[in-house]
């Protein structure tokens, strides 16, 4: 279990801070999978393994995205309950949807990650994570819907999606090279 | 986009995968020595869990034990308040019986719990008994 872990954690890390844009979260998200993946499947075959911890992964990624959610609605209730500001910015505007990263976070971001992270980032979460987990993590398809917990057909259609997007990028880069 | 770079060979699947997870494979190879530290860590405190074997099964015991006790306890209200209480023995008493409870003898009166269904079931009063 151990070597399994150590042969996994860098790459969860990476594929849960795509997902959710932060190292905090993305660490916790990684140390939670880790923990539910050993509580409660160390006794199952190893080959299980990599299936059932991006599974859980998954899992956790989809449930931060739900508690941003609410957490946002909830801000955004309390800021109108609070200032009740017609004039003000329109709440909803401040929280953003935390995987749009079209605005000032990608701009930051553009300055310490080059252009192929860029464009790895840009992508929905869902093509992105399918992508991530096809392409990089090496899971078959059905491993791949299992663990994003949608059906196959999905999961070709999410990462057929991907690549042509990416495709199109490294083209205009090779353009603009 | 391929439209603006007419000369160009167009990009094959194999060629994207094997771009973007080459990419990948760096990032993941340079994280900072913090983030490291930090998935070392999560690694240690998940294999801790597997030292602890034995006080997980206690405590399915535990847990096991209690939702009996709980069940039998739940059995025995029901029983109770379907049926008319003896002279006295109402709902004055019950609850002289939760606050004796909660003082003391928890454990052994559930432990007994049955056999004071089957008083009840017998039309007998524990407090006779």
């Amino acid at each position: 279990m151990d070597q399994f872990l150590a042969s996994v954690e860098r790459r969860a890390y990476c594929i849960a801070q795509h997902a959710v844009g932060n190292r905090e979260d993305a660490l916790d998200l990684v140390q939670d999978a880790m923990l539910k993946l050993v509580q409660k499947y160390a006794k199952k075959p190893s080959n299980e393994w990599p299936g059932l911890f991006y599974t859980i992964l998954q899992s956790r990624i989809r449930d931060w995205y739900r508690r941003t959610k609410v957490r946002n609605r909830w801000r955004v209730w309390l800021d109108r309950l609070s200032f009740g500001d017609d004039d003000k910015e329109e709440p909803l505007e401040r929280f953003s949807n935390p995987n749009d990263r079209e605005a000032s976070e990608l701009i930051a971001g553009e300055q310490s990650m080059d252009a192929i992270d860029c464009a790895l980032q840009r992508l929905p979460q869902r093509q992105q994570q399918a992508f991530l987990l096809r392409a990089w993590e090496g899971l078959s398809v059905k491993q791949t819907a299992s663990a994003m917990g949608c059906s196959e057909g999905s999961v070709k259609t999410h990462y057929s999606r991907a690549t042509h997007t990416l495709r199109g990028h490294l083209e205009e880069l090779a353009g603009d090279g | 986009m391929t439209d603006k770079h007419p000369d160009k060979q167009p990009v094959t699947d194999e060629e994207v995968v094997e771009q973007f997870t080459q990419r990948l494979e760096r990032r993941a190879d340079e994280l900072d020595a913090a983030t490291l530290s930090r998935l070392r860590q999560a690694r240690a405190a998940a294999l801790a869990e597997l030292e602890k074997p034995a006080a997980r099964s206690v405590n399915n015991w535990v847990w096991a034990g209690g939702f009996a006790s709980a069940s039998v306890f739940a059995v025995a209200l029901l029983l109770v308040l379907n049926n008319d209480p003896p002279a006295g023995q109402g709902f004055e008493q019950m609850l002289a019986d939760t606050e004796l409870l909660s003082e003391q003898d928890e454990l052994e009166f559930f432990e007994e719990l049955d056999f004071y269904v089957w008083l009840e079931d017998q039309g007998l009063n524990p407090s006779e008994v």
